[in-house]
């Protein structure tokens, strides 16, 4: 995939929401998470970065954390959502169904062979 | 005890994250080094081949990329950067600090020397008595395993200050730190760390102590000083700004009962037991 400032932005914005989808069926723990959304389509540029935005999505009260220690030999933390993240997860899938079908229908209409033939 | 072996890739990546995280704040710096940790132990087990760990690591970004991406948001807290109030308290404190530290030294030259026998154990000094802070000091039992004394570890070498002369970090966490609400598999973060934390802040409000009780004015201005720095570390949320009420500025002011009555419970939250400034 071909990476651009916008793209960039881009995935910032979305990777949160679809955090919080993931976390809506269950905890889960950080490889998890990555796993899961490398699976959905390379979401995440660095798979390290899931931590600080983890981090924010705690301290903004949309999911909350516990460690566990399970059949694995090492404690795990496990990231859970909140009320305020399930809350918050259906007004992005409104909000994104507006936005998606907004831009879809402005890609749509402005073909890329209109813009081409104006810059000659 | 299990051992857990590691992959050198694993080893060389935490040593360089180590490094690349110095500007972030202690506990935050502790909690993403442990999740990182677990993270790359688990996606790189030791018999990975060195490229298969090389890509893996690459996909999983450089330090210098997760630091970037914590900067932001960790210098957008307001803890870590003093409220105008904040500054001027800790104007007035250093202010206050000096004019204690200059009229206790014309007291001195003024005054016979006191009798120290009220020192509370924790000396600043080689050659004074050992401080409560110790290699074994009094109290539970200390252990060298589990995530507890990896977190307590951790954040020592994290700290930016050091301990009094005299004093040492206790030689492991108290028997049972992970164990608490173990029966359930659960056990709570930063235990550790704490320890770690109000070892430090038990340390100095000894080292205090013992200098405010045979007037010991160099070693007070020191030691308040250092306390002065307590709040700033962001260790403890303290939204009430109890710590600083009744502890921080009555000392300002040269007045250290605030101090003497935190002090056995700083350190009783340190593992460190029967402390007394009497």
């Amino acid at each position: 995939m071909v990476e651009n400032a916008a793209s960039t932005q881009l995935r910032r914005g979305v990777v949160g929401p679809c955090i919080l989808a993931l976390l809506s069926t269950g905890p889960q723990f950080g490889l998890q998470i990555v796993r899961e959304l490398n699976e959905v389509g390379q979401l995440l540029t660095s798979q390290g970065t899931v931590y600080p935005l983890l981090s924010r999505l705690q301290e903004a009260g949309q999911v909350s954390s516990y460690w566990e220690v399970g059949d694995s030999e090492r404690p795990r933390r496990f990231y859970r959502l909140t009320a305020v993240g399930h809350h918050d997860l259906e007004s992005f899938r409104q909000d994104w169904r507006l936005f998606s079908g907004s831009v879809d229908s402005l890609l749509a209409t402005v073909a890329p062979a209109t813009y081409e033939s104006e810059l000659q | 005890m299990t051992t857990i072996t590691e992959h050198p890739f694993v080893t060389a990546y935490l040593s360089e994250f180590d490094e690349a995280t110095s500007t972030l704040i202690g506990t935050r710096r502790l909690e993403l080094r442990e999740e990182i940790a677990g993270h790359l132990r688990e996606a790189i087990p030791p018999s990975l081949s060195s490229l298969e760990a090389a890509a893996v690591i690459a996909d999983f970004g450089s330090p210098a990329e997760i630091v970037g991406q914590e900067l932001p948001r960790v210098h957008g807290r307001k803890r870590s950067e003093p409220s105008r109030t904040t500054r001027y308290i800790i104007v007035a404190a250093v202010v206050a600090a000096v004019v204690v530290g200059a009229l206790v030294a014309v007291a001195l030259a003024f005054a016979p020397p006191q009798n120290a026998e009220d020192a509370p154990t924790g000396a600043g000094r080689a050659d004074a008595p050992t401080s409560v802070v110790n290699m074994t000091p009094i109290g539970p039992a200390r252990i060298q395993e589990g995530t507890g004394y990896f977190e307590y570890r951790a954040a020592i070498a994290a700290m930016s200050e050091p301990l009094p002369a005299g004093a040492e970090y206790p030689n492991g966490v108290p028997a049972g730190l992970d164990s608490g609400p173990s029966n359930s598999g659960v056990l709570e973060t930063g235990a550790g760390a704490n320890i770690a934390h109000f070892t430090w802040l038990c340390a100095w409000e000894a080292e205090y102590l013992s200098a405010v009780s045979i007037n010991d004015a160099q070693r007070q201005v020191s030691a308040e000083a250092m306390l002065t720095k307590w709040p700033g570390f962001g260790y403890v949320d303290d939204p009430a700004a109890g710590w600083k009420q009744t502890v921080f500025t009555p000392m300002s002011f040269g007045d250290p009962s605030g101090v003497k009555t935190d002090f056995p419970q700083t350190c009783s939250q340190a593992a460190i037991l029967n402390v007394n400034a009497h």
